[in-house]
């Protein structure tokens, strides 16, 4: 039990570097303008989140998303980029768990909801910060969008999570 | 989508027998249902974190309510009264004619106003007022005893001589300037028992620059008397807000563009919310490429020089807050935020740099637009 | 989903004794499915559809809030002057008033309505320089004239996500 428990903590950290990582590669990535409001992000970050939610747990895969985005609001983010990503991330969550734990759902379906309930949860950032019902009208757009990046997400964890689970096995026998 | 899975949920969640309560029936509950593999408290958490985030965007089906606008000129000014409720029409007609009364009593310029009748009055014949006129009487020579004068209510005449309002406004001779000082002294109005007053010769009162803050209060107490749920008085810039259920937001002029603002303040809910702002921005005129703005230095007799772009009061209270806005504009910033310090005045000082000075007491409600910052003192 | 479920009520993997529990205990976690699965198409589904149903909703909103069109309203002793759409001014036009006070002058434009002159001593209607929005204003006391603009149903109040009101 002890050994677990050490064994969970360290690969929640690792996935927490991971999801650092994927955030500020995003922000290089994905060009600048494409997305309408500054502050808003697809969430590639979420292959951590997801991978935590597969491999370690729920309540890990919650301290990454909420950690990630005070981390990076750490590393010289800025308030609003933090409130985007933590709404966001806690939307994204939220919506994976639920999904995660029904029957008939693959990752996909996981992966896609947590995408666009990031979306849902940008927006709801947007309205609060901006105070302006106008974002409404990005949100079917980055819905779409970030769902869209969700299937590629679900399509790209899928080895991660085999592979954990397959070092897991092999370090327990 | 979520929605059908939290009624899933429910079901989920009732335990199968009464006594398997607590974290370890939850460990086991792998046992009644093959999805149960998360502790139920984190799982709690993510169905009411996803249910929260759609929360907002349900809420959009509201029942109109009637809403009633009345606009009218009154106390030298531009009235807009607004009310939303059952009782809108009604409220707002009640209203105009409370404000039509009131402004037959205060009035300088009405010939057959309580404000005319103690100017004309002197110590062997004073005059009865109206409790109204009484009252605010007495709470403006209060508020000049606390500004030191700086407030005054007999200010009129010096007002009349530079010709605010006029066509011939300009610079008066300093000669001119100081003998219509020597008449400007708020320990010149004498007020006695049984809402008897006068003043001394020479000496006129206006109560215009405490007037409006306190019709605005007068007019607040009439329409809630009636079933609404919103209000809104704009009393030619004065506002005064009050909402039953919901928070209305208060914008702030910018002394610089007339179609900026400087902040928004949020309202808070039913309590009256006094707006009031003064300025040198709006009322000037030029002489020589110098700008006279119309509040006027009590010691100088001259306009009012200050580092002061604006002064806001945020309060409950509206005979204060008129004649508090006006008095910490005179101040100047440093001044000022030692008096609203020491009076306990929640205030917002716009400064030339461009920094909002707001009372501590008002962080969180207030709200910068763009090229202003707050700091709170 | 189901096929790990039913295996063990164990969540506690202290008891890797046995030969069956040395598989890493991941009943807590969510179950493998790496494939598309029947659920997955609900939650795209809905997920297109919420998106669909959003994107003509604010189709048939935006084109009702754009044929709201602005309309400048001139009131002089609360009796109304004029009142007409700003369309109709494709080319600004020099609108007279005159007054007890004297006149005024305010200019009309499709984009934008202000006050160019006016005999008031104050000028205060002069300096609330351009009205471009619903529920812009400008207020000329000694003449008792106030231009507004107005929304086609007459609509006076601010215009959508501003403030409620403004403070002067």
């Amino acid at each position: 039990m002890r050994r677990r428990l050490a064994y969970d903590i360290t690969r929640t950290a690792i996935l927490l570097a991971l999801a650092l990582v994927l955030s500020i590669l995003e922000a290089w990535l994905v060009p600048k303008g494409i997305l309408p409001i500054p502050g808003f992000k697809l969430g590639f970050a979420n292959i951590a989140i997801l991978v935590t939610l597969y491999c370690v747990g729920r309540k890990e895969a919650l301290l990454v998303a909420v950690l990630r985005s005070l981390l990076l609001l750490a590393f010289g983010g800025n308030i609003v980029g933090f409130v985007f990503s933590l709404l966001g991330g806690i939307a994204a969550w939220s919506t994976m768990c639920v999904l995660s734990d029904m029957p008939h759902v693959s990752i996909y379906g996981v992966s896609i909801g947590g995408a666009a309930a990031h979306g849902l949860g940008q927006i709801l950032a947007a309205l609060l910060l901006t105070r302006t019902v106008y974002v409404i009208g990005y949100l079917p757009y980055l819905v779409l969008l970030g769902s869209a990046a969700g299937g590629l997400i679900a399509y790209l964890t899928i080895p991660i999570v085999k592979a954990l689970d397959h070092i897991g096995n092999e370090m327990i026998q | 989508m979520i929605k059908t899975c939290v009624s899933e949920y429910s079901s989920f969640f009732r335990p199968d027998s009464p006594e398997k309560t607590g974290s370890r029936a939850f460990a086991m509950s792998g046992s009644f249902s093959s999805s149960c593999r998360f502790p139920s408290c984190i799982r709690l958490l993510a169905v009411i974190l996803a249910g929260m985030f759609l929360l907002p965007f349900s809420g959009c089906t509201k029942r109109r309510e009637p809403k009633a606008e009345l606009s009218l000129f009154a106390m030298d000014t531009y009235v807009r009264l607004q009310a939303e409720g059952e009782d809108a029409d009604n409220a707002v007609k009640a209203a105009a004619s409370l404000l039509s009364e009131l402004e037959q009593k205060l009035s300088r310029t009405l010939e057959g106003s309580e404000v005319s009748a103690l100017n004309r009055s002197s110590k062997d014949s004073p005059v009865t007022l109206s409790e109204d006129t009484y009252r605010l009487l007495s709470s403006v020579c209060e508020y000049a005893e606390k500004t030191e004068g700086r407030f005054d209510p007999t200010i009129a005449p010096l007002m009349d001589l530079w010709g605010f309002g006029t066509e011939k406004a300009s610079v008066p001779d300093e000669k001119k300037i100081g003998e219509t000082l020597a008449r400007v002294d708020f320990r010149r109005i004498h007020l006695l028992s049984e809402n008897q007053a006068y003043v001394e010769e020479g000496t006129q009162v206006d109560l215009g620059g405490a007037a409006k803050g306190f019709i605005g209060q007068l007019l607040m107490e009439k329409m809630q008397s009636f079933s609404l749920s919103k209000i809104i008085l704009d009393l030619g810039g004065n506002i005064c807000v009050w909402s039953k259920s919901s928070s209305l937001s208060v914008g702030v002029i910018s002394p610089l563009q007339s179609d900026k603002l400087i902040c928004i303040c949020d309202s808070p809910e039913n309590e009256n919310l006094f707006v009031i702002t003064s300025g040198a921005y709006e009322r000037y005129f030029e002489e020589n490429g110098v700008k006279y703005g119309h509040i006027m230095d009590t010691r100088t007799g001259c306009p009012v020089v200050t580092d002061l772009l604006s002064a806001t009061i945020i309060g409950s209270d509206g005979t204060s807050g008129d004649i508090l806005s006006t008095t910490l504009f005179a101040l100047g910033c440093e001044e000022a935020k030692a008096f609203a310090v020491k009076e306990k005045i929640d205030c917002i000082l716009c400064a030339e740099n461009g920094t909002l000075w707001v009372s501590s007491s008002l962080e969180g409600k207030v709200h910068e637009q763009e090229g202003w910052t707050i700091r709170y003192f | 989903m189901s096929k790990r479920g039913g295996q063990s009520d164990i969540s506690d993997s202290g008891r890797s004794g046995s030969a069956r529990e040395k598989q890493l205990d991941n009943s807590k976690l969510p179950a493998r499915n790496f494939s598309f699965r029947k659920g997955d198409f609900w939650v795209i589904g809905s997920i297109v559809l919420l998106c669909t149903i959003m994107i003509a909703g604010l189709a048939i909103y935006g084109q009702a809030t754009r044929s709201r069109s602005r309309y400048v309203r001139i009131t002089q002793n609360g009796r109304i002057l004029m009142e007409r759409d700003l369309q109709e001014f494709q080319d600004p036009v020099e609108f007279r008033i005159e007054t007890d006070a004297g006149h005024m002058v305010i200019v009309i434009s499709s984009e934008k309505v202000y006050v160019k002159e006016s005999d008031c001593a104050d000028k205060i209607c002069v300096h609330a320089g351009d009205l471009t929005k619903i529920g812009d204003g400008a207020v000329c006391l000694p003449n008792r004239v106030v231009v507004q603009i107005v929304s086609g149903s007459g609509d006076a109040g601010s215009s959508n996500g501003e403030v409620d009101v403004v403070a002067k």
